[in-house]
């Protein structure tokens, strides 16, 4: 159980002028400012959960994940992981977790992998005939057996990741956290590392903390997700109904029979509803998409649409996710302190 | 125990990993012993006078013993615990089961016997044949005392390579403890010619322990209790560098932030 109640964190930052003379100006006074990375967030994750912690860069992801690891300590507020708090117990905390961050690896840069592993299984006290039965299971998922009497530095970013993924799962920790896990990866090791993670969950019952930029690994593995933007939570809860985050908006898909005329449609449904109606337009293919919020209904653009233009085709749909983490991303969504 | 031989065995695989780097290391010391050889050499065919305080044979003598400890002592744990600092690599350290500072230990013993075959051996052997040490009660306390220095420059080191949470960069600080210790603990020149009153001084310093309790452990005509006391008191400096670093590491952990992300 990840428990953590209204934690927050902070950090200085200094802050220089520009040039050499903010520089020589930098060796004397020193401006510091300070950043709230994360402020007084709350959540709760059972056992066996997947919880994706979604946010742009700099929203406040890697700071909670360091926080619940032990790396960091919150200024306030209350950890609790497991009947532990992670940063004051973390020797003991630490046996129970698996650690990847998708920048940096875990492992030992200028060893053979399988040396970083042996260690790795001397260190949280795993038994050989247990560490013999997972390095198979990584093989039969992962293919890992070709590259892990390489060096980790002569490996590709790919191999690195598979190594570091089957590292942080090789002691079966009750909690994993993913940090970008994916990053910078081809389909095909995203699909092994999915498929990993979701064994994990499944047959260990894994609790996983997953942070990425990409959206298709939430899709995939994910059925909560957290999105964290400027440092606070803005959503927690199912990925399915994440789309109540910008209201009881819809999607309405309009194939035109004559597609030139995409642009008079646009101005006249632009001339006849106002930006807080129909939120925007996007042009796609081979139709219009028009996302419309609450305060005017389908069939209200649909007769507009019909007294300006002949259509052959029409669709409604729910916002996707991936609408609404772009709003969340380019800061259009979310708190404003 | 089991995790500490671990740990020394990797950190000597990583040593021997950079082959061009320990050649090189070998090289470069064989060079700095030949050329301090040839310097005094010439000191002493000048005929300055330094003969009343030491003679040649012992001067060459205790550089070359302080050198071959400096080159076995020398790990400079302090530019990989920096480099890990402001890389953010420390948050690999960080989440192991393993204390930090033990780990680190491990990894600094690692690199010192790879130091000891590459330099620290041979030189010995060489030394302990031209000026005929013999291997008496004394060599025991010597190899002992040799531990408690490693321990002493440990702390030294791990208390440098944490400043690196406040200031940033250690190059400066760094570079003066390099040349602070090779000159007060007895490893550029013999502390016999630094005036009386700073050599009392040094004793209450913990550079007479790095490396000069070892050398008057294996050489000077102290008896056993003086020996002893010696020892004691290196033991006890080592036990307060081993506080103060484990209380700055204590304190500097809270203040960490990961760099990049």
């Amino acid at each position: 159980m990840i428990q953590l109640e209204n934690v927050s964190k902070s950090f200085f930052i200094v802050k220089k002028a520009p040039g050499l003379g903010g520089s020589v100006k930098s060796l004397f006074v020193r401006n510091k400012e300070t950043v709230e990375a994360v402020k007084k967030i709350d959540f709760t994750i059972a056992d066996g959960e997947i919880v994706g912690l979604l946010g742009p860069n700099g929203a406040g992801k890697s700071t909670t994940i360091k926080m619940m690891t032990g790396i960091l300590r919150c200024d306030h507020g209350r950890i609790n992981i497991n009947g532990r708090d992670p940063f004051r117990e973390r020797m003991k905390y630490t046996k129970d977790i698996g650690v990847v961050f998708g920048q940096r690896t875990q492992l030992w840069w200028e060893l053979p992998v399988i040396e970083s592993f042996d260690i790795i299984r001397k260190i949280y006290d795993v038994e050989m005939a247990e560490y013999n039965e997972r390095l198979k299971l990584f093989d039969e998922m992962l293919g890992i057996n070709q590259i892990i009497h390489k060096p980790v530095r002569n490996l590709s970013l790919g191999q690195r990741m598979l190594c570091d993924i089957a590292g942080a799962f090789l002691h079966n920790p009750r909690i994993a956290f993913l940090d970008e896990p994916t990053i910078g990866l081809d389909l095909n090791i995203k699909s092994k590392i999915r498929e990993l993670i979701l064994a994990m969950n499944k047959k260990f019952k894994t609790t996983i903390i997953l942070t990425t930029h990409d959206i298709s690994d939430i899709k995939a593995l994910c059925e909560r997700i957290i999105v964290i933007d400027k440092g606070s939570i803005i959503y927690d809860g199912n990925l399915s109904e994440i789309s109540d985050l910008v209201g009881q908006n819809q999607e309405v898909g309009i194939y035109l029979e004559n597609i030139e005329n995409n642009q008079l449609l646009i101005s006249a449904v632009q001339s006849e509803f106002a930006p807080d109606e129909v939120l925007d337009i996007d042009v796609r293919e081979d139709y219009l998409n028009i996302r419309i919020s609450n305060k005017i209904t389908v069939s209200q653009l649909m007769g507009h649409i019909l007294r300006n233009e002949n259509i052959k085709d029409f669709t409604i749909s729910e916002p996707d996710v991936e609408y609404v983490i772009r709003k969340v991303y380019a800061g259009e969504l979310g708190n404003e302190d | 125990m089991g995790n500490a031989v671990k740990f020394i065995r990797l950190n000597m695989m990583i040593k021997l990993s950079r082959k061009e780097s320990f050649i090189f290391s070998l090289f470069g010391n064989i060079i700095f012993f030949f050329l301090t050889y040839q310097l005094w050499h010439g000191i002493y065919a000048g005929d300055s006078g330094i003969s009343s305080v030491l003679n040649f044979e012992a001067v060459i003598l205790k550089l070359f013993l302080a050198m071959g400890l400096a080159s076995f002592l020398n790990t400079n744990i302090e530019w990989f615990i920096s480099r890990d600092i402001l890389s953010g690599n420390i948050q690999k350290y960080l989440l192991i089961p393993e204390k930090f500072y033990n780990v680190k230990f491990f990894e600094t013993i690692g690199t010192s016997i790879c130091n000891l075959f590459s330099n620290t051996i041979p030189l010995f052997i060489f030394i302990f044949i031209k000026f005929k040490i013999e291997l008496n009660l004394s060599f025991p306390l010597f190899l002992f005392s040799i531990l408690i220095s490693l321990i002493i420059i440990y702390n030294i080191d791990l208390i440098i390579g944490l400043t690196s949470f406040h200031t940033e960069a250690i190059w400066g600080i760094s570079t003066i403890k390099t040349a602070i210790i090779a000159f007060l603990a007895g490893a550029v020149i013999p502390l016999e010619f630094l005036p009386l009153g700073f050599q009392n001084f040094l004793k209450y310093t913990p550079f007479e322990y790095i490396y000069q309790v070892p050398i008057k452990l294996l050489t000077s005509e102290a008896n056993i209790n003086e020996k002893m006391m010696m020892l004691l008191m290196q033991i006890i400096c080592g036990l307060i560098l081993t506080a103060l670093a484990k209380i700055i590491f204590a304190h500097s952990v809270k203040k960490i932030t990961i760099n990049g992300g």
